[in-house]
């Protein structure tokens, strides 16, 4: 078996990588030039990549469907995440995503892994098959590892040791661990692996101790939070909840929220919810119990949000909250167009789901040699919920900004 | 007559040191309890609320009930590390017998206590009749389940819901009060029961206070320890029913918070880790205990951080003063001022 070629910034110039990669800049700029002037289409680029996302697909993941302003790599993405997903790549999806991992049968000599810090709930699980659609629809991607930490960041270690080891080619990976991670993010990134963390941060220096940082601006969410606090609630006591303690997601938006909050809102307290229902109905009662005039709360996960308004019931008292959220699991707004309690709103941004996707596009670009920024800035607008964002075709937990084919999730959760 | 004169006295003294020392042993849980209810009402008044009580009565129940199976197991002298899979797994086949019908609850009830009992008869065999170290196989034994749990887990829609039926009488109130908690202090009194007033109850008493005393009385040690396990998983499995149709939709992390807990909770208690005897409802106090305090950091608004901090270190005093260590306090005591009065005559 002959050796494989180094990683990283050597084989951004190997023959074989510019042989992949000059077919598709031609075929990149067949389709590019003819629909320039079409909004979600970018100029003609230098990546491979087509930029000509579906608007209808911008609208779900980003709150809207004009391309301006949208990073080059996040438009690839989700170009291509409109690829069709036909029966036979369906039934592959499902393999890869129940089998944790999966060969594609497309013999292609690339190894693709997600090293997800904890997979244990539906939001992660749609997050994975973001991941495995989006590597389908590469021919030369030949193998799809999963593997999940469940938390522990010792496990978060040993997986991505093992993903070296495995010697593969891209790891997108969801490190809760944080900067635990960073020294064996590092020592992938040596071997010349595309390390791309999304949405929590690995610390250290994008672009060069890991290839690029894929996430929407947590400070901005935050500051998003407190305008729609601002404006919806006025004044009056309002709460943040987080996931596990400490964690860097929870406390980075909670960080740009509290200095932009009105004068008239008084933040009443933070709470920790590991990220579950059951301790967000805790969290919720706790907080309930010393401010039951709670006029606004913000919080990360959506579908936790259902333990939140199980406190409520418990304690015999009406949601009359404007809640805003990260995440956008259906369930919840099928509970609050259930409750038709015109006190109760909710405004959610994209969950981010498929920034899995723009991780492995980024990888994989870096992979054919082309460039990929340090920073990959995923923009969102918070939306606020109406009854059809209950959609009863597709299962309840799934996020409403996912790219993932309703007929997909259907297969998954059906 | 003289001889009678000279036994009566010691063997009274027995009597009275005995009484005492049982009742020594439960009685700080007791005192603790009514020290944290008044640092609530001073401290977070609002802990003593109804929108409070509302979920400190089903957590505590939960942790009474899973604490009242690690309080057999502690008896014999072992521990049982297996409760949070134990109640996972029971959350996880709720869903996937119950199918989210009321005509799949009976079904997944008995499933789930069945299964239940086959992880405590695991455990039991394991450390009963292999004598292998109860910390180091119920941790394995946890392991497996949790792994098979997980596996299960991934063929269970994750939007699922327990059987209506169980959900609406996990939330129902009885005389204002949840349900949950009327089952907890049935299942407590049943427990006290049939430690105190049956022979079996009595039999694993002694096997707990002394298995070398109990094996020349005639007792089958090995059978009573695994009876043990056996017993306390299938109240593990009933904590989970209970915690499941409280939550409505269970997810793998719902056993998480049940490792340390109902040990604390049994050690605060009063029994004594080296086994021995142990009381139900004083087991339930602990739980109480434990659920409230954490409810009363919550509701003081204190970061994680410090939640951690406190909480663990009462646990630490709760352990300081535990009924363990009074029995010995008080015992020595006793002993040494009988033994000065000996010396006297």
């Amino acid at each position: 078996m002959p050796r494989r070629e180094p990683k990283g910034e050597t084989v951004r110039h190997s023959g074989i990588q510019r042989r992949q990669a000059v077919p598709a800049l031609v075929l990149a700029l067949c389709m590019a030039a003819p629909a320039g002037v079409v909004a979600g289409s970018g100029p003609p680029d230098d990546t491979g990549e087509s930029l000509d996302a579906d608007p209808a697909l911008l609208a779900a993941a980003l709150g809207s469907d004009s391309a301006e302003g949208v990073p080059d790599h996040v438009l690839a993405a989700i170009a291509r995440a409109g690829t069709p997903v036909d029966e036979a790549t369906l039934d592959k999806a499902l393999e890869c995503w129940a089998g944790q991992g999966c060969e594609t049968g497309t013999g292609g000599d690339v190894t693709v892994a997600l090293a997800d810090g904890f997979g244990e709930n539906v939001w992660r699980e749609v997050t994975y098959m973001e991941f495995v659609l989006q590597a389908l629809t590469y021919p030369e991607i030949g193998e799809i590892i999963y593997t999940s930490a469940q938390g522990d960041t010792q496990k978060a270690i040993s997986d991505f040791r093992s993903l070296i080891a495995l010697d593969v080619d891209v790891i997108a990976t969801f490190p809760d661990a944080g900067e635990a991670l960073l020294p064996t993010a590092r020592e992938a990134t040596a071997r010349g692996i595309q390390v791309v963390p999304y949405i929590a941060s690995l610390g250290g220096e994008p672009g060069s101790d890991y290839l690029s940082f894929v996430a929407e601006d947590l400070c901005q969410l935050g500051v998003n939070f407190a305008d729609v606090l601002n404006r919806e609630v006025g004044s009056g006591k309002v709460a943040f909840l987080g996931g596990t303690p400490g964690n860097p997601l929870s406390e980075a938006w909670q960080t740009c929220a509290e200095p932009e909050l009105g004068a008239d809102l008084e933040l009443v307290g933070t709470a920790d919810t590991n990220w579950t229902q059951e301790g967000t109905l805790q969290a919720v009662s706790g907080l309930l119990a010393e401010h039951p005039d709670l006029a606004g709360i913000s919080y990360e996960y959506a579908d936790g949000f259902l333990g939140g308004l199980r406190a409520f019931e418990a304690a015999g008292a009406e949601p009359n909250i404007v809640l805003t959220l990260r995440t956008d699991e259906i369930g919840v707004f099928c509970a609050w167009s259930e409750l038709d309690n015109p006190d109760f709103k909710i405004f959610f941004s994209s969950g981010g789901g498929f920034d899995s996707r723009i991780a492995l596009t980024a990888g994989m670009m870096a992979l054919h040699g082309e460039s990929v920024p340090a920073e990959i800035v995923v923009p969102a607008q918070m939306r606020e919920v109406a009854d059809s964002d209950c959609n009863p075709d597709i299962p309840s937990a799934a996020p409403a900004s996912t790219l993932v084919p309703a007929e997909v999730l259907q297969a998954m959760y059906g | 007559m003289t001889t009678a004169q000279r036994v009566d006295p010691g063997a009274r003294g027995a009597r009275v040191t005995g009484r005492v020392l049982g009742a020594a042993g439960f009685v700080p849980v007791w005192l603790v309890l009514a020290v944290l209810l008044v640092v609530a009402a001073v401290a977070a008044p609002n802990t003593l609320s109804q929108t409070s009580f509302s979920q400190i009565w089903p957590f505590a129940t939960v942790l009474a009930v899973a604490a009242m199976g690690e309080m057999l197991v502690v008896m014999t002298g072992g521990i049982d590390l297996s409760v949070p899979s134990v109640i996972t797994l029971v959350g996880t086949v709720l869903l996937g017998v119950g199918e989210g019908e009321n005509s799949r609850l009976l079904p997944a009830l008995i499933v789930c206590l069945c299964l239940s009992a086959a992880v405590g008869l695991l455990n039991g065999l394991l450390v009963g009749y292999l004598r292998l170290n109860p910390l180091i196989v119920t941790l394995a034994v946890g392991q497996i389940v949790l792994g098979f749990t997980a596996q299960y887990r991934t063929r269970i829609a994750n939007e699922s819901l327990v059987p209506p039926a169980l959900a609406e009488w996990a939330s129902g109130r009885l005389l204002g009060v949840t349900t949950l908690l009327w089952f907890g202090a049935a299942a407590t009194l049943v427990v006290a029961a049939l430690l105190n007033r049956s022979t079996t109850g009595r039999r694993l008493q002694a096997v707990g206070a002394n298995s070398g005393a109990a094996w020349v009385a005639g007792i089958d040690v090995r059978r009573y320890t695994a009876a043990a396990y056996v017993a306390a998983a299938v109240l593990y499995g009933v904590a989970g029913i209970l915690l499941a149709g409280f939550i409505r939709t269970p997810t793998l992390a719902i056993g998480t918070p049940y490792l340390l807990g109902p040990i604390a909770a049994v050690v605060i208690a009063g029994a004594s880790l080296s086994g021995g005897l142990a009381s139900a409802i004083s087991t339930w106090g602990a739980a109480f205990v434990l659920t409230f305090l954490a409810t009363m950091l919550r509701v003081m608004g204190l970061p994680s951080a410090l939640q951690f901090v406190v909480f663990g270190a009462a646990i630490a005093a709760g352990m300081v003063i535990s009924g363990d260590r009074i029995v010995g306090l008080v015992g020595r005591a006793m002993v040494g001022s009988r033994l000065r009065e000996h010396d006297v005559r």
